[in-house]
């Protein structure tokens, strides 16, 4: 996904397997990473469970094997707020 | 110390801010790997048993270059010049002495701070519901911007979710959308 200086909107779409009962939620973010990895290559590249990969496309030219990856760690809005549906 | 040569070209100026100033009190540019802040227009008081934040900030030029990306930047407390007082006591401009140099024995140099050619802001949104239903539903809203430097690619996401269903219910059939498109695909 290419993201430039206009925002795109993520959603992630599920559904529950049963109907949901009272007391029933779920609740989801994206966690930040706890360590720097990067710069690496597309997966699999060497990430250990990344929260997330993007790339500053720095790579000349930027390809699945450049090496300009990098995962979750400080990136800005991560720790994501927690979204909670409960029913 | 090596004689100094011409300022660091990756670099602008690197700004020191006092407390909760947004405007710096001065600003120099690296030569030789060091920054030296002298001859402020203001000195520095620090209150007896008080602190005062010191904030360096710098400004990293622009990445044309693939290796310049992942370039790495610490800054650590060299050395400095203070002088003790009674309160009341004005110290004149000028009156710090060498015998007044300290060294930065004990200080913890600042996190590394690495440089990227540009990077992604993530942005909860608000969904449009939080009643949790049967059938298909967001379950997670958020935004992806880049800077202004540069446009970035995102190439995984990894939700994390915490399960409070009874009966051992799960969320099926998960999928992606951005900007109103399914992804199929990974990348």
């Amino acid at each position: 996904m290419a993201v430039g200086n206009a925002p795109k909107t993520i959603e992630l779409k599920g559904t529950p397997s049963g109907a949901p009962v009272t007391s029933d939620y779920i609740s989801v973010n994206v966690i930040q990473n706890a360590t720097q990895e990067g710069p690496l290559a597309a997966a699999p590249g060497g990430f250990t469970a990344p929260t997330l990969v993007w790339s500053d496309l720095s790579g000349a030219p930027h390809s699945s094997t450049s090496l300009d990856r990098y995962n979750g760690y400080k990136t800005l809005g991560l720790d994501t707020a927690t979204q909670t549906l409960s029913f | 110390m090596a004689a100094e040569t011409a300022a660091d070209p990756r670099f602008g100026t690197f700004n020191l801010y006092v407390g909760d100033n947004t405007t710096p009190l001065i600003g120099k540019s690296l030569v030789d790997g060091k920054l030296v802040f002298e001859d402020l227009p203001t000195r520095i008081s620090v209150p007896a048993n008080g602190n005062v934040v010191i904030t360096i900030k710098a400004d990293v030029s622009s990445v044309t270059q693939a290796d310049q990306s992942n370039a790495k930047l610490k800054l650590a407390l060299y050395a400095g010049k203070a002088v003790s007082h009674a309160r009341g006591t004005a110290v004149a401009i000028g009156s710090l002495a060498a015998t007044d140099t300290f060294t930065s024995t004990g200080l913890t140099p600042a996190d590394l701070m690495v440089v990227r050619k540009t990077v992604p802001t993530l942005t909860t949104q608000a969904l449009t519901t939080t009643k949790l239903t049967a059938g298909e539903q967001t379950i997670y809203k958020m935004t992806a911007t880049a800077d202004v430097a540069g446009d970035v690619e995102i190439s995984t996401i990894k939700f994390n979710l915490t399960n409070g269903m009874a009966g051992g219910k799960t969320i099926n059939t998960p999928k992606l959308f951005i900007d109103g498109t399914e992804q199929t695909a990974t990348e």
